[in-house]
Parts: C-alpha cells; sequence; structure tokens
C-alpha cells in the first residue's frame, strides 16, 4: 500500500493525459466536418509565436452589420447553421438561428457559436514565411477543417494551403 | 561529490573556528571537535543545486524541442514518445521515491514536473486547441501538485511550483477582472488565495516543514508586499479607484493585514507572557487598514502625507514584529523601507526647492540624517536580537 499510493500519484497524471489525447483524436474523427477559408489572417503574430490568429471567411448574414464575424447582440454570442455552398465550397453560408438553444442546435448538421470568433492555429516555423508571402500576393487561401460538435463549439485542424 | 565541498571545510569554516578561539569565544578543544564533526558532514549543496540547475535546463530543453517545428512526424508518434517519456520518468521516481530529499528523485521529480507541462502544451498544439494560459497551468498543478507535495523537498522545486501556481493564479483573476467586479467580489478572489495559502501551512506542516514555511512566507509576503504597494501609490482613495476593482484591491489590502494580525494573536506562542506582548502589535497591525482607509473615506487634507504616515506605521509594526520573531534581515528592511519613505515625503514637500542649490544642501543633509538615524535603530535592532529582548 505504502508503494501503491506514490506509483499512483506519479503515473496516474500521464495516464491522464494520454486518456484525454486519446479521446479528442477518435471523437473528432467521427465529427461531421467542413473545409473552410480563413480570413484576417496574421501569419506571424509575433506576441503568440508561431500560431496563426484568424477567423473563418463566412458570408455576410443577412441583416447584421459586420457580416459573420458579427458575433451577435452585446453580451450574448450568435449562433448560426452553416450550408454546404456548391459556388464556393470554402465559404458555407451562414443561417443565423433563432437561438441558441440545444433543441434549435440539434435541427442543424453544421451549428456555430459565435461565428466572429478569433483563434489560433499552430503554424510550422519554416512554413510561416511562404504563408505570408503568398497571402500578401494573394496567390492563395489558407482553409482549416472545422470538426463540429453538435452544440456550437468547434475544433480546428490544421491549417492547409488551397488554390485561390 | 562531497569532495567538492571540503575547501569550504578546510577554508571558510577554518578561519571562522581560528577568529572565534582567538577571541575567546570557545576554547582549542571545542573547535577542534566542531572541526571533526563538520569534516564528516557530507555536504551536498553546491552539487545538489548544480545537478537541479542541471535538470531543470534539460527540462526547458525538452520543452523547446517539443515546442518545435515537428510537422513531418506523425502527431501520435510526438504524442506517444511524450507519454512514453512521461511514464519512464514517473517509473524512475516510483522506484527512487523511498528516497526523500536524495539528488536523483529530486532531479526526476523535476523533469516529470516540467515534461507533464510540456505535453498538455503538446496536446493543445496537436488538436489546435483554443484554451489559454489559465487552462494550461490550471490542469498541471491539478496533476502535479499531488506528487509534488507528497515526494518533491527541494527549494527549487518549491519555488518553481509555486511560481506555477502564482502565474495561474494572475492569469485565472485577469480572466475574470471584469465579472468578479461587476459582483464586488474582486478583494475576495485576491483574499481568498492568500487566506487560504496561510492557513495551508498547518496541514502542510504534518507532510513537510519546507512546505510549510514557504506557504507562511508566501502568505505574509503577499499580504504584507500589496498593502504596501497601494499605500506608495494612491490605492487607498477610494474616490480615485475606477469602480469594483479599485474597492477590490482596498478589501484585498485591509484582508491581508488583518489575517496578519489575526495569525499574529492566535498563532503558537511560547507562553503567556509571549502571548501578552503580542496582543497591542497585533491590535496596531490590525488597525491599520482601518487608518488606511480613513483619509480616503472621509477626504482629509494632507492626504499624501496620512498615506506616508501609514505606510511607516505599517513597517514600524513590521519592524517590531520581526525583533520579536529574532528576524534582523525583515528588520533591516523595515527600517529601510521606512526611512526611504520619510524621504519621499520631503522631497514631495520640497519639491519646488530643489532646483535651488539650498533644496539641495536640505536634500543631502536630510538623507545623511535619515540615514544615521537608521544605523541607530538597525543598531539598536540588533542588540535587542542578540540579547533576546525582542
Amino acid at each position: 500500500m505504502r508503494r501503491a499510493l506514490p506509483a499512483l500519484l506519479l503515473l496516474l497524471p500521464t495516464l491522464i493525459l494520454g486518456g484525454w489525447a486519446a479521446t479528442l483524436a477518435l471523437t473528432r474523427d467521427s465529427r461531421p466536418f467542413l473545409d473552410i477559408a480563413l480570413r484576417g489572417v496574421d501569419p506571424r503574430d509575433l506576441l503568440r509565436g508561431h500560431y496563426l490568429t484568424a477567423r473563418l471567411d463566412l458570408p455576410e448574414i443577412e441583416g447584421s452589420d459586420g457580416g459573420a464575424a458579427d458575433s451577435g447582440t452585446a453580451g450574448a454570442a450568435a449562433c448560426v447553421c452553416l450550408d454546404p455552398d456548391g459556388a464556393d465550397p470554402l465559404r458555407p453560408l451562414p443561417r443565423r438561428l433563432p437561438s441558441c438553444a440545444a433543441a434549435v442546435l440539434a435541427r442543424c448538421p453544421y451549428p456555430l457559436r459565435d461565428p466572429g470568433q478569433t483563434f489560433r492555429l499552430y503554424l510550422p516555423e519554416d512554413k510561416a514565411p511562404e504563408i505570408e508571402r503568398l497571402l500578401r500576393a494573394g496567390e492563395t487561401r489558407i482553409t482549416t477543417r472545422v470538426f463540429f460538435h453538435g452544440d456550437g463549439r468547434v475544433d480546428f485542424g490544421p491549417p492547409a494551403i488551397a488554390a485561390p | 561529490m562531497a569532495l567538492l565541498n571540503r575547501p569550504y571545510v578546510a577554508g571558510t569554516m577554518d578561519r571562522r573556528l581560528t577568529a572565534w578561539t582567538e577571541a575567546g569565544l570557545i576554547d582549542a578543544a571545542t573547535a577542534a571537535r566542531i572541526r571533526a564533526f563538520e569534516a564528516g558532514q557530507a555536504r551536498p549543496g553546491l552539487s545538489h543545486g548544480l545537478a537541479v540547475l542541471g535538470s531543470f535546463a534539460m527540462a526547458l530543453g525538452l520543452v523547446a524541442i517539443i515546442s518545435a517545428n515537428w510537422d513531418a512526424i506523425p502527431v501520435w508518434l510526438k504524442l506517444g514518445t511524450h507519454l512514453l517519456l512521461n511514464l519512464g520518468l514517473g517509473a524512475a521516481a516510483w522506484i527512487w521515491a523511498e528516497q526523500k530529499g536524495s539528488l536523483r528523485l529530486e532531479a526526476v521529480l523535476l523533469l516529470l514536473s516540467a515534461s507533464t507541462l510540456a505535453l498538455i502544451g503538446h496536446i493543445g498544439q496537436s488538436f489546435h486547441l483554443q484554451g489559454g494560459p489559465t487552462g494550461l497551468l490550471g490542469g498541471w498543478l491539478l496533476l502535479v501538485t499531488p506528487f509534488t507535495l507528497a515526494l518533491a523537498r527541494h527549494g527549487l522545486h518549491r519555488g518553481l511550483w509555486t511560481l506555477g501556481l502564482l502565474l495561474f493564479l494572475g492569469s485565472a483573476l485577469s480572466d475574470h477582472a471584469d465579472r468578479l467586479a461587476a459582483h464586488h467580489l474582486f478583494g475576495a478572489a485576491l483574499v481568498l488565495p492568500m487566506a487560504v495559502v496561510l492557513a495551508a501551512r498547518i496541514p502542510l506542516a504534518r507532510l513537510d516543514h519546507g512546505w510549510a514555511d514557504q506557504a507562511a512566507a508566501l502568505g505574509r509576503a503577499s499580504a504584507l508586499a500589496l498593502p504596501s504597494l497601494l499605500l506608495l501609490t494612491d490605492g487607498f482613495s477610494p474616490h480615485d479607484l475606477p469602480d469594483g476593482t479599485g474597492q477590490g484591491l482596498l478589501v484585498m489590502a485591509g484582508a491581508g493585514i488583518l489575517l496578519l494580525a489575526a495569525e499574529l494573536a492566535a498563532g503558537p506562542t511560547t507562553g503567556s507572557a509571549d502571548r501578552r506582548r503580542r496582543w497591542p502589535l497585533a491590535l496596531l497591525l490590525g488597525l491599520c487598514p482601518a487608518l488606511a482607509a480613513l483619509p480616503g473615506l472621509i477626504a482629509l487634507p494632507g492626504h499624501g502625507l496620512a498615506q506616508a504616515m501609514l505606510f511607516c506605521l505599517l513597517w514600524i509594526t513590521v519592524a517590531a514584529l520581526s525583533l520579536h520573531a529574532q528576524r534582523p534581515g525583515l528588520y533591516r528592511l523595515a527600517v529601510t523601507l521606512v526611512a526611504l519613505r520619510v524621504f519621499i515625503v520631503f522631497l514631495d514637500a520640497a519639491a519646488g526647492l530643489m532646483t535651488t542649490g539650498l533644496g539641495l544642501i536640505l536634500a543631502g543633509a536630510v538623507l545623511i540624517l535619515l540615514g544615521a538615524a537608521a544605523r541607530r535603530a538597525m543598531a539598536w535592532g540588533r542588540q535587542r536580537i542578540r540579547t533576546g529582548e525582542g
């Protein structure tokens, strides 16, 4: 018993982290996803190291001021449903949902809470300057795979370069 | 390893013993016995410190490698390798867990702790998770605190864990500052960790005295330093403070000093005479927050001077307490701070004069007088500590 407690204290943290990583990998692969273009990209945000800060490049929502980047009314994040657009597969069409209630979100295959949120994606150091150059020249688009939890939350895949 | 420290025994210690023998403080036989005793003592201090620093550097290197560009390697391989490394470190620490305080256990625990932090970051990076430093540090504390408290005994390890705790608290407060201030809970959120840390030294004392002492020192230092900083600035004037945050700081500063006063009044004593001697000091310390808030609340004229007097009152009390606790270093710090504050008062009052020759002469004279007074106060305190009259 005296040897069991230290073993528990020393090995359990790593086992918990291993379980967490496995859960993240397994659940993410089973979620519905869309590949979406990014905008507002700062390829080298120096304050955040090798992280790219971005927003999803979504068309403007009807009746809003700031396009899909508009996060809804102050104090309450808006929820939208993304409908794939055949004309531009990387820019699905956001449709404002009446509320963020679970029952409303459940009726949408790709529900997204706060579509204007800024997020960070890890960017390998050696790719950052090239991506920055391509973006400035307008020669490329950056996309990410967005995995939908179904309750408005999303996970992200690694950033990828798409043809313009 | 102990050979590294031989020169210390043969050098500094030998010279001190010779000086003490020549001064008649100890006789030659006692000096010889001390020399023999010290020569037989293994002193792992330097080697211990170097090994721990080496481990820390290795841990930092590990963090750097994992954070660097590994995009050519599949995620599962990177994470799997990191998990195996962590399990290996955990297993090594388990094998040596009985040797508390040993160099190898301390080093491997430090590596495991740093590697666990890096692993959380590594998972976050691999899955592009959107959490911030609060989540990272909170998760790390949750996972490493049990084994760190149970097995780590080195001061450096304790210090790094404490740094992580402070960074986590600062980050969590920063994340929720607006919401806490809106509910008038900012002060409570600042005081609560301080009180918990101070109280934690009691259960920690049963585990290890090093951890208990660290908790007590951290609690007291934050309870003293934060009000002092507020008194040095304009923090004790509620009219000037922005909404709930400023009031929260006021609550925190007052509660911090009250905590110290309560600890002084109710803490362990060496007898009833000791208890009686503590009460006036505890009362004085306990009155500081109320006195400090007064000038701001009723807008007295000479607010700056009142703040300075309260700062001096607080640190004079600390000086008295440090005499009582036989802590010469803290006593010297208190005397120095009081002298500096008095000089700042003079500079404020004579700001217009300072561009003239007379003003400079006056400032120099005040500085010399303060220096002499501080020197006398320190000598007086040293004498009282030496004779045990604190």
